[in-house]
């Protein structure tokens, strides 16, 4: 097996070296993504996304689906396109300046890039816990009530407050912090910081919630309840989760999908990916030999 | 030899210090292997002998520059007969400058109190003296110093320590030098006030209303004492720096927030410099535009609508004074804002926040206290200023809140209270004494509040 993987990745770099004289590395990825990226009906679909940054390609046509309530991992090197993927999805690359964004992406089958479709009211749809946890300067309690507040989702001071209670119940953060609420987010642990960001996007009731990396600060024990968590919001909602550790891919997603150097490699069942990897770059990589 | 040359030879022998040490410790360090089995690098053994040749030979020529006067000039007057010696501080200065005078040929020797021409000649004599004297022992510790340094060089000498520790007294002292101008300043701003405060009573300085400061020549002269009330004077001042504050925080503010979070690479590219030189202009030019363009504009409109404007008012000064400061809140915002990091806009975008939503709950809170910071600063500016005051706002001093009417504020008093020569010791300058130690305290009070604001904020955020 592993004999086999080194002459794989020796023929692959054989493959490299050659496909740079004759023309940009078409060789080494798949035309389309191997395995199942579509799914029927889905939720949000991508077809021939390119990004980048300047000149700079950071992603190579990607098309892939996500499914209703489904959970998605996605998985690959540092560095190779995961956050900005997961940021195209809801137009958060809007705010860096040199980025552009090329293909059709929709949620529910309406063009999340057209003219008349709000960014700002595409992102109460489609949440994002980012990779740094970055709690605004205000008390726990207004960076929980934050969006709530924003899109009037409460009309009482009492709703609000459950509203707060309930989100960071389900983050796994309130018995933590439910007798210091009206301290500052920015005074809690890294770890605490991320449960609040993750609380702070659940309480608005996203239909996809974008989570990038959301456990790379957390112990086992945060992690394990995150993890709860997510299982338990996808009955409701779409979940697409980028993350580090396979261990939590495999627990926690239905599908993986495989991106290496801005391309999209393999997406299949998260068992088959960790079991069986179609692809060559895929094997190498859950065998832990690039990453 | 002149004080300036001496320096200039001091210069070149530390120099020659400097690389003496440096080849000393190098070919010391070459039978042991290398520069690493030396305690410091060269360039330390170097700076090491430049401090024992250059220091203590400047620090000697300081105070030999200090005392030298004083010294020849007690030698002189010791050296006069009786009937020479002066009685009175006054005699004492006159009798040695006309020593001096006669010496340097200014005075005539002839017809010359014979005592005095042979004390010039002996002033001549000592000066010359001591210049050799001076040049003689300076250069030979330079010289000294030079040679121990030289002679100290050896692998264990830590000479960076010691480099470093002279070089941590030297920043001390300078930072002393800034504390100790400080409190001279204010010391005998101090003392002055206190003779002030002799003739006129704190009270009626404190809670007077009325500004008069004129002192009659004659004690029988009509209005024969003057009326020091600072209440008008400082409701001026308070008066002006709202006006311009009003203009300046409001438009400061958005067109930073504007720069930061608005405007184009292209177009923020353009609008900051020119907004900074706003900040260039001289104040008299702006005097100048308030005087002849505001104030008129504003008299004029003033009556038709049937207001009465007086030519100089506070309302013509604060409002080019707000101009004026406009750029100072601006840059100071537009730095402070676009200090608060990337990823708090995302957040706050990324829950569906629009993007005045983000900078309203988001970017400003987080904003604020650099942003008090740079008001208060505006304020001291505002509070200080001068010129503009003086040529659009007047110099009589009225207690009024109408910003239609010309008041004066209190650098403004200032300044007429001490143009043209004054002898130091009527209550009339000594007030300008007084004005200054309010000034003082004033700031004093509105920068501990703006501290006390700025980390209340902090510890809330951080
Ligand atoms: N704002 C930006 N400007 C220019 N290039 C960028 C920017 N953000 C990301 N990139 C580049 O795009 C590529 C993909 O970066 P991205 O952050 O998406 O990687 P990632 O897969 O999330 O990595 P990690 O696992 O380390 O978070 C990288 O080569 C990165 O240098
Ligand atoms: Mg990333």
């Amino acid at each position: 097996m592993v004999s086999k993987l080194v002459t794989d990745t020796a023929t692959m770099l054989e493959k490299k070296a050659t496909a740079k004289q004759t023309g940009p590395d078409a060789m080494d990825y798949p035309e389309q993504a191997i395995g199942e990226p579509f799914v029927k009906n889905p939720k949000m679909s991508m077809r021939n996304v390119d990004v980048f940054y300047g000149d700079k390609q950071a992603i190579y046509n990607v098309n892939v689906d996500i499914g209703q309530n489904e959970v998605i991992a996605m998985i690959g090197p540092s560095g190779c396109g995961k956050s900005t993927f997961l940021r195209s999805i809801n137009r958060m690359n809007d705010t860096v300046e040199s980025c552009r964004v090329h293909g059709e992406l929709s949620l529910d089958g309406e063009d999340i890039y057209a003219a008349k479709m709000d960014p700002v009211a595409l992102r109460a749809r489609v949440g994002m816990v980012f990779q740094k946890p970055n709690p605004f300067p205000k008390s726990i309690y207004d960076n929980v009530s934050y969006g709530p507040r924003l899109h009037g989702l409460a009309s009482r001071r009492a709703e609000l407050d459950e509203i707060v209670e309930n989100s960071l119940r389900r983050a796994g953060l309130w018995e933590e912090v439910k007798d210091r609420l009206d301290q500052p987010g920015t005074g809690l642990s890294g770890g605490q910081q991320q449960r609040l960001c993750i609380a702070r996007a659940i309480a608005i009731s996203p239909e996809v919630i974008l989570m990038d990396e959301p456990c790379s600060a957390l112990d086992p024990i945060a992690t394990a309840k995150i993890e709860e968590l997510i299982a338990e919001l996808s009955e409701n909602y779409t979940i697409a989760i980028v993350t580090h550790s396979m261990q939590q891919a495999a627990r926690v997603s239905r599908r993986t999908a495989y991106f290496h150097l801005g391309h999209l490699v393999e997406v299949n069942d998260t068992e088959k990916v960790f079991t069986a990897p179609e692809h060559a770059l895929t094997e190498a990589y859950i065998t832990g030999r690039f990453g | 030899m002149q004080t300036a040359n001496l320096v200039i030879v001091l210069l070149a022998l530390s120099a020659v210090a400097y690389l003496l040490a440096h080849n000393r410790s190098v070919s010391l360090s070459r039978p042991l292997g290398g520069i690493r089995h030396l305690h410091s690098l060269p360039f330390y053994y170097g700076m090491h002998a430049t401090i024992w040749c250059a220091l203590p030979a400047i620090l000697l020529l300081a105070l030999w520059l200090m005392f030298d006067d004083p010294v020849i000039s007690a030698a002189l007057l010791n050296g006069l007969p009786e009937s020479h010696q002066p009685v009175t501080v006054a005699d004492h200065n006159l009798l040695l400058n006309s020593i001096e005078n006669i010496a340097s040929g200014a005075l005539s020797r002839e017809g010359a109190d014979p005592v005095l021409v042979h004390a010039a000649d002996q002033l001549a004599k000592m000066r010359n003296i001591g210049s050799y004297l001076a040049t003689a022992v300076v250069l030979s510790l330079g010289v000294l110093g030079l040679g121990w340094g030289w002679v100290k060089v050896s692998p264990q000498l830590p000479a960076r320590q010691q480099v470093e520790k002279v070089f941590k007294i030297m920043l001390l002292s300078c930072a002393c030098v800034a504390i100790f101008t400080t409190l001279g300043i204010l010391l005998s701003v101090l003392f002055e006030s206190m003779r002030f405060f002799k003739s006129i009573p704190v009270t009626d300085f404190l809670f007077g209303t009325e500004w008069s400061p004129q002192m009659a020549i004659r004690a029988d002269q009509v209005g024969s004492s003057g009326s020091f009330g600072a209440i008008p004077l400082f409701v001026g001042t308070l008066l002006i720096s709202m006006i311009a504050m009003l203009v300046a925080v409001p438009v400061g503010l958005m067109s930073a927030l504007y720069l930061a979070e608005y405007a184009s690479p292209k177009f923020r590219g353009l609008a900051k410099p020119t907004l900074e030189i706003l900040a260039g202009i001289p104040t008299v030019v702006y005097g100048f535009f308030a005087a002849l363009t505001v104030a008129p504009f504003l008299r004029q409109s003033g009556e038709s609508m049937g207001l009465q404007v007086s030519s100089e008012s506070a309302l013509a000064a604060g409002l080019v004074m707000g101009v004026m400061i406009i750029p100072f809140v601006s840059s100071l915002a537009d730095d402070v804002i676009n200090a608060v990091p990337q990823s708090l806009r995302d957040g706050s975008l990324g829950l569906g926040a629009t993007k005045s939503e983000t900078i309203k709950q988001v970017i400003f809170p987080a904003a604020l206290p650099g942003i008090v910071g740079g008001v208060l600063l505006a304020v001291s500016r505002a509070i200080g200023e001068t010129m503009i005051v003086v040529m659009a706002a007047g110099l009589a001093a009225q207690l009024t809140l109408n910003p239609l009417e010309t008041v004066t504020t209190v650098t403004v008093q200032i300044v007429t209270l001490l143009v043209g020569d004054q002898e130091f010791d009527s209550p009339k300058t000594l007030a300008a004494f007084a004005l200054g130690l309010m000034l003082f305290l004033v700031t004093l009070v509105l920068n501990f509040i703006a501290l006390r604001v700025v980390k209340k904020y902090r510890e809330q955020y951080d």
